[in-house]
Formats: structure tokens, C-alpha cells, sequence
């Protein structure tokens, strides 16, 4: 088990839980990032938003909210 | 028979709802390609065979959720009952993104119906949708749509007459079934302590849900509906759920994904790819994204210049209508105080509003572009970092960079801000952000002075500017971002789009005329103060109010290193930032001041006599007084009163303009006075 900051850029995965506080959640949860969503990294640098895409969706995601997000990286690619 | 019905557009930010609004009802919304431009919701009114129908544009949100204004302002209009019928648009490029809305209405019981926007980009993405399928496990009309492009239309007229409207509520069973066996015996125990046909328009599912998300205004609304004991009991029930929004979000997804795979496939066999564009690989880069967006933004800027121009150069002759009307007027026997009135005060100040909305124009016109195309998310993205410096996130670059044009324009950039604190903030301190013309004065004086050393100036401008802004978010900040401000960045980068010319510019020359109705009263009154205070009956200055003012307060305003001449056009460049110059040149040269005002853009001050006349009045240390005061002092009325209006808050915008003009003073102190230990 990863958190969404730690999962280097061109990695996929599953969400497997959302923390954090409840308007944060409701609004994590609105653009798509839910327990059991497939998602890939597309670019993840320091200092900068994670860029993931989730749902068709292209998503920037500040980094430390990310650390709320705990996700299952795929190994095989 | 005529029947009159209100029809409310629900929808995910981005999904087209504005487009839509605008083409039935004929109005110029915002539109462009980036989430979150509407923030208050909108009336219009169609005809449609006989009929009159009014239309609610409301501001997009993600859910129904109440975590911000925006989805409060929806939420309470969509349940209040005003609306006949609801339109959900969902983006079908994005439909297991943008359903969520759908599913977080499921359980309202308001007739609805579901547009299905952006066929055109689902279909080029090989999507095919079966609507029929769609419609049956909905139980409301679907309709597959382009908000942006007519033909679409009639099938949406045609709805609009059938007769069994009062049906269509969306199904809501399957996804009852799915909290059920989410949340198992806490759902069924909520169940049985609610009335059992719902509160208002609201299931009992959909209450449960909301209260599982600890939404407090649903709390409250049951609260008021079951009573303080029963609700105790619910809410016992409910705190033993976890992390409920993530739950109850997760229940309505995999109802999205069940649908999505029943109803919607894919003939193109490589689906979406999870990689970037080759443009978007450049554009987010951690190394080339900046640079390609401070490119970008540079070569935006001096386009918006160019499309300025002709607007601008309509503001600069009409001041030259004045000298042949005013003979005119007194050849035919008018007072010459009241010819002087019209004429160097109110036409002085309807020409200065023109050339002030042509930067408005300009620079919407280029960063609206910029937004349709969808890279604005981008430059979100990569100036996240020196945002959050400020307590802001991304989104708040828009209103920076659109300040460099036109602070007036800056003000309503901030729209896309989730909530006030936000908006307030960027606003405030976007207006340290130096615009088009604050830099022409400054240019011109700086080398006046200094030659090649002006570059040192503007380089001191810089650096204090940045100082200016810690400052700013100290002492407002903590003000204006409460801790449930300081969100960090969630933002979608939408797909890129192809720019609609015609609407581009029309909304530009909307936006341009709705700044000049707000600012020409003001300007025409503070002009019309101005021309009180510098008439005299022989045009020569040293007789007016002004000037006598002005030598009073010298002594004081001299400890600023201010003389009253740069003093007034200190006071005047609050007025708008090119007042100044001419005010420089109306003083100096102790001819009428206000004519000047104007006359100055006709290329006319010309550069070199004001430079002459400049140079001979104003010792160095004075020259960099001024330079500080004028390029700190607040941006010009027309923002203040865009501000307000962005802000609805007259108070704070006012606090904000003083805390501007105290601080310019004291730097231009500050300059002045370091200025002559070098000197
Ligand atoms: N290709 C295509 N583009 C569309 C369509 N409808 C809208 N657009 C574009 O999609 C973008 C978003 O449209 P808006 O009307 O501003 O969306 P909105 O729902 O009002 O967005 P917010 O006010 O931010 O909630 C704009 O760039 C539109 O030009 C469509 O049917 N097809
Ligand atoms: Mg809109």
C-alpha cells in the first residue's frame, strides 16, 4: 500500500481509501477518485500537483492532499 | 394558450450549460473551457411556439454536495421548487466523470431530463451511445446533444411539448439497492426513523446519503422534519459510518460503471490512452511549463495590446471633437462656464472611459481565447506553487495574469475561485500586479530621469512588488482564508477545444460594455469634482481652487517627497492610471488640467515636452517618490467598483483600496528620502 504522492509518474493502480476532512472528501469524491477506481499517474514532480487520470478525466491533485489517498500500484508495467 | 415554464440547467462545471443558456435565450454568459466560470445563477426567457419559457443558467459544481456557495445556491433552487423541469448536462466525452451529478440528483423528485453535450467530441472519440437503453434504465428523457450547434435544438423544443413531463423522475431503486447492501442495517434503521415519503421533494435514499456525508444542511432540514429526539437516533446511526462521502460516492459510481458498460461501447478498439498529448507533455513539464507559459502569456499580453488599439485610438480623437464643439457652443451664445463644463468635464470623461474599456476588451478577448482553448488549466497547474506561497492554489493565477493587461478585467477573472475568501484574497492582492498603462507612465518618467538606470528602477518596482505581496497575505490573508479556505488544488484539465471566434468576441464586447456602464458614472462624477476644483474663467491654472490647495499642502505632502503637482496626479491616478500623465502635463504647463486628461493618449502630450517640462520641476529623489507612490497606489476606480461587484463587499474592497493608498505613500516616503542620500 502506496499513498497517490508516492506513486512515481506513468504508474497505475487502484484507489483503495479516501481520508482526510469530510469537505475534502465530498470533493475528491465528486470528480471521480472513489475506493476501487482504476487510475494511472501521469506525471508526479516535487513541488507540483499530481496529475492522474481517473475516469477519462485528466486530474491535478495538490500533493499533500494526495497523502490522503491510499492506493495499490499495478506492478506489471 | 401561452403557459410560462421554468426550466433550471444542472451540470458539472465545463459541461456546456452556459452554451446552452446563451443559445436559447440570446444572452452572453462567460463561456469557456475551464471548470467553475458561472458563479451566480442566471435568468432568461425563450419563446417557443407561444410559449414562454424561463431558463436558469446555475453555476456548475461536481455534486450536489453543500461545500461551497455555488453548490448551496444550486441545491437550494433546484429544491425550492421554482424549476418545472431540470436539464442535467453531462459531458459525454467524460460520462463516468460527469453522471455523478445525475446520480447525486437521483432521489429529488423534480421532473428532469438528461442532455448528453459533446456528442461531437464523444463521437470523434469513437464512443457510440445507446440512448434508448439509456432512457429505459432512467426512467426520464436522454437526449443526445451539442449545445454548440443548432441543429440539436429542435429535438429539445419538441420535448418541451410533451405532455407527460410530470413522469419523468429519475429512477432512483437501483441505487437504494446499492446503499443497501453498502451500508446494511445502519440504512434500513435511518430508513425507519425518517417519515416514509421522504421530506419535500428529497427520498428517504437521497437523505440518508447526505447524511451520511455529514451535510449540515440536510441535518438540519431533518432535524426540523422528524424532531430533536428522532433525530438523535439517526445521527447515533449514522457516526458509526467511516469516511461516508467516500462510501456513498463509491455506491453512486459503480451504479455509473453498471450503466456505462450496458449502454455505452467503444469502436474505437485503443479506448483512451492514458498518455499526454505531445503538446501537454511540454505544457505541464516540469521544466519547459513555466517557460512556455510566461512565452505564451508575454506574446498574449502585447496581442491584447494590439486589439486595443483601435478602440483606443477612437477614446484618443474624441477629445479633439471638443475644441470645434465648444466654439461651436459659444458661438451660439453658451455660458462659457457651462461649454468648459461639458466639455472639459463630462466628454473629457466619456472619452477616458473608451479608452479604458479598450484594454478591457483587449485582454479578455486574448485570455478568453486562451481559456477556450483549455490551456488557462495548464498555467493553473504549473504556477500551483508560487500560488500556494500566497494561501491561494492555481486557480487563482487568472487574475495575476490577467491584471498585467487590465486590473479591471483581473477582478473578474477571479470568478473560477471556489469561495469568497478566495476570490477576496486573489483579488486584493492581484492588484499590486502592475497593468498596461501603469507601465507607460512609469516607463516614461523612469527614463526621463534615469536613462539607461530606469532599468534599475522597474528592477526595484519587481522586488518591492513582491514584498508588497507577503505583506498583503499577512495582513489580509488570515482576514479574507479561513482554514476551510486554504483548500488545495483539485482541478480537471480539460481536453483541448477549438476556439468559437464569433462568441469570443461577442462576450469580449460584452464584458467591454458592462465595464463601461459601471465606470462612467463614477469617472464623470470624480471628473466633474476635478473641473469644480481646477476652473477658472481665463484658463490659466494659478487662479483655481487647485492651485491653492495644492500650495497649501505642499509643505506636507513634500515630507512623501511629493510637490503638489505629482501630488494631484497621485490623487488623479487613482482615477485611472493614464490621468496621471496628463495631469503632469496639465500642471507643469499650467494650462487647463482636465482638457489634458484626455489629450494626452493623442500621442499628442508629446513624450519629449512632458519630459522637457517634467525634468526642469522634479529633482531625482522627487522623480522616484512619485515613480513609488503611483505604482503602488491602488489600481484605478473602474477595478474598485469591478471588485465590488465581483465581491459583493463595498466595505472590504474599500479597506483594501485604503490599506493600498497608505502604503503607497509611506514607499513613496521611503524612496524619496533614501533617494536623497544618493542624490
Ligand atoms: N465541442 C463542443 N464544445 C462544447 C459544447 N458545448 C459546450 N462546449 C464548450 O465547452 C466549454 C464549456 O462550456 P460552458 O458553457 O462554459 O460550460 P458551463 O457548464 O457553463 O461551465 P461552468 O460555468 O464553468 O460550470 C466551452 O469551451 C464551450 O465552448 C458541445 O456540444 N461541443
Ligand atoms: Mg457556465
Amino acid at each position: 500500500m502506496k499513498k497517490l504522492n508516492e506513486v512515481k509518474s506513468g504508474k497505475s493502480g487502484t484507489i483503495l481509501s479516501v481520508d482526510g476532512r469530510v469537505d475534502f472528501q465530498r470533493r475528491i469524491t465528486a470528480v471521480g477518485v472513489t475506493p476501487g477506481s482504476r487510475f494511472s499517474v501521469v506525471r508526479n514532480e516535487a513541488k507540483y500537483p499530481v496529475l492522474l487520470k481517473i475516469r477519462s478525466t485528466l486530474l491535478a491533485v495538490d500533493r499533500s492532499d494526495c497523502a490522503e489517498i491510499a492506493v495499490e500500484v499495478t506492478e506489471n508495467d | 394558450m401561452t403557459e410560462t415554464m421554468t426550466i433550471a440547467l444542472l451540470g458539472q462545471p465545463n459541461s456546456g450549460k452556459s452554451t446552452f443558456y446563451n443559445a436559447l435565450t440570446g444572452s452572453h454568459q462567460h463561456v469557456g473551457n475551464w471548470p467553475g466560470k458561472t458563479v451566480e445563477k442566471n435568468t432568461g426567457i425563450f419563446k417557443c411556439k407561444d410559449n414562454t419559457y424561463t431558463v436558469t443558467d446555475l453555476p456548475g459544481t461536481y455534486s450536489l454536495a453543500a461545500n461551497s456557495e455555488e453548490e448551496i445556491v444550486t441545491r437550494e433552487y433546484i429544491a425550492g421548487g421554482e424549476a418545472d423541469l431540470v436539464c442535467i448536462l453531462a459531458d459525454a466525452s467524460q460520462l463516468e466523470r460527469s453522471l455523478f451529478m445525475l446520480e447525486d440528483f437521483a432521489g429529488i423528485r423534480v421532473p428532469a431530463v438528461l442532455l448528453l453535450n459533446m456528442l461531437d467530441v464523444a463521437e470523434s472519440s469513437g464512443k457510440i451511445i445507446d440512448v434508448p437503453a439509456i432512457e429505459k434504465s432512467l426512467g426520464i428523457p436522454v437526449l443526445p446533444f451539442v449545445a454548440a450547434d443548432k441543429k440539436y435544438y429542435g429535438a429539445f423544443y419538441k420535448l418541451l411539448e410533451r405532455r407527460d413531463m410530470k413522469n419523468w423522475i429519475l429512477d432512483s431503486n437501483s441505487l437504494s439497492e446499492m446503499y443497501k447492501s453498502e451500508f446494511g442495517e445502519i440504512y434500513d434503521n435511518v430508513l425507519n426513523t425518517l417519515p416514509r415519503d421522504g421530506i419535500a421533494v428529497y427520498e428517504n435514499s437521497w437523505i440518508f446519503a447526505k447524511l451520511a456525508e455529514n451535510d449540515m444542511a440536510a441535518e438540519a432540514m431533518t432535524e426540523t422534519a422528524v424532531g430533536r429526539e428522532r433525530f438523535a437516533s439517526i445521527k447515533k446511526d449514522i457516526e458509526k459510518i467511516n469516511n461516508g462521502a467516500s462510501h456513498t460516492g463509491n455506491c453512486k459510481f459503480k451504479w455509473i460503471d453498471e450503466f456505462i458498460s450496458d449502454c455505452v461501447s467503444n469502436v474505437n478498439s485503443k479506448g483512451s490512452t492514458d498518455e499526454l498529448g505531445k503538446f501537454d507533455r511540454l505544457a505541464v513539464s516540469k521544466r519547459g511549463g513555466k517557460w512556455l507559459a510566461a512565452g505564451i502569456i508575454l506574446l498574449g499580453l502585447m496581442v491584447s495590446m494590439v486589439f486595443a488599439a483601435p478602440l483606443m485610438y477612437l477614446g484618443s480623437i474624441l477629445p479633439l471633437l471638443a475644441d470645434p464643439v465648444s466654439k461651436w457652443l459659444l458661438d451660439i451664445g453658451t455660458a462659457p462656464m457651462l461649454v468648459s463644463l461639458l466639455c472639459d468635464g463630462i466628454w473629457t470623461a466619456f472619452s477616458f472611459t473608451v479608452m479604458m474599456c479598450s484594454f478591457v476588451f483587449g485582454t479578455t478577448f486574448v485570455f478568453g481565447f486562451l481559456e477556450e482553448i483549455g490551456y488557462m488549466a495548464r498555467i493553473s497547474y504549473v504556477f500551483d506553487g508560487t500560488m500556494r506561497r500566497l494561501g491561494l492554489h492555481g486557480k487563482a493565477v487568472m487574475p495575476f495574469l490577467v491584471s498585467f493587461g487590465c486590473n479591471i478585467a483581473g477582478a473578474t477573472g477571479a470568478r473560477v475561485l471556489d469561495t469568497w475568501g478566495q476570490r477576496m484574497a486573489a483579488i486584493s492582492m492581484s492588484w499590486v500586479v502592475p497593468c498596461g498603462s501603469t507601465w507607460g507612465v512609469v516607463g516614461l518618467v523612469a527614463s526621463v530621469f534615469f536613462g539607461p538606470w530606469a532599468a534599475v528602477v522597474v528592477f526595484l518596482l519587481f522586488a518591492v512588488s513582491v514584498l508588497h505581496l507577503q505583506l498583503t497575505a499577512k495582513i489580509f490573508g488570515k482576514r479574507f482564508l479561513s482554514e476551510s479556505d486554504r483548500t488545495g488544488l483539485i482541478m480537471e484539465l480539460p481536453p483541448y477545444h477549438k476556439a468559437r471566434w464569433g462568441s469570443l468576441i461577442v462576450s469580449s464586447l460584452g464584458k467591454m460594455v458592462s465595464a463601461f456602464k459601471r465606470a462612467i458614472h463614477i469617472v464623470t462624477i470624480v471628473l466633474v469634482i476635478m473641473w469644480v476644483l481646477s476652473y477658472t474663467s481665463d484658463g490659466n491654472l494659478s487662479g483655481s481652487i487647485l492651485y491653492r490647495i495644492g500650495s497649501v499642502i505642499e509643505p506636507v505632502t513634500m515630507w512623501f517627497g511629493l510637490r503638489w503637482q505629482t501630488f494631484i496626479a497621485w490623487l488623479a491616478s487613482m482615477m485611472g492610471k493614464e490621468g496621471a500623465l496628463g495631469i503632469i502635463a496639465a500642471v507643469f504647463n499650467d494650462s487647463n488640467v482636465l482638457h489634458s486628461v484626455a489629450m494626452q493618449k493623442v500621442v499628442t502630450v508629446d513624450s519629449v515636452s512632458i519630459g522637457e517640462s517634467l525634468s526642469a520641476a522634479l529633482t531625482k529623489p522627487e522623480a522616484l517618490a512619485f515613480i513609488f507612490a503611483f505604482y503602488f497606489n491602488m489600481p484605478c476606480l473602474m477595478t474598485m467598483s469591478a471588485t465590488a461587484h465581483e465581491t459583493h463587499s463595498l466595505k472590504w474592497t474599500l479597506l483594501v483600496a485604503g490599506y493600498y493608498i497608505i502604503v503607497s505613500i509611506i514607499l513613496a516616503a521611503v524612496a524619496y528620502h533614501i533617494g536623497c542620500l544618493i542624490f
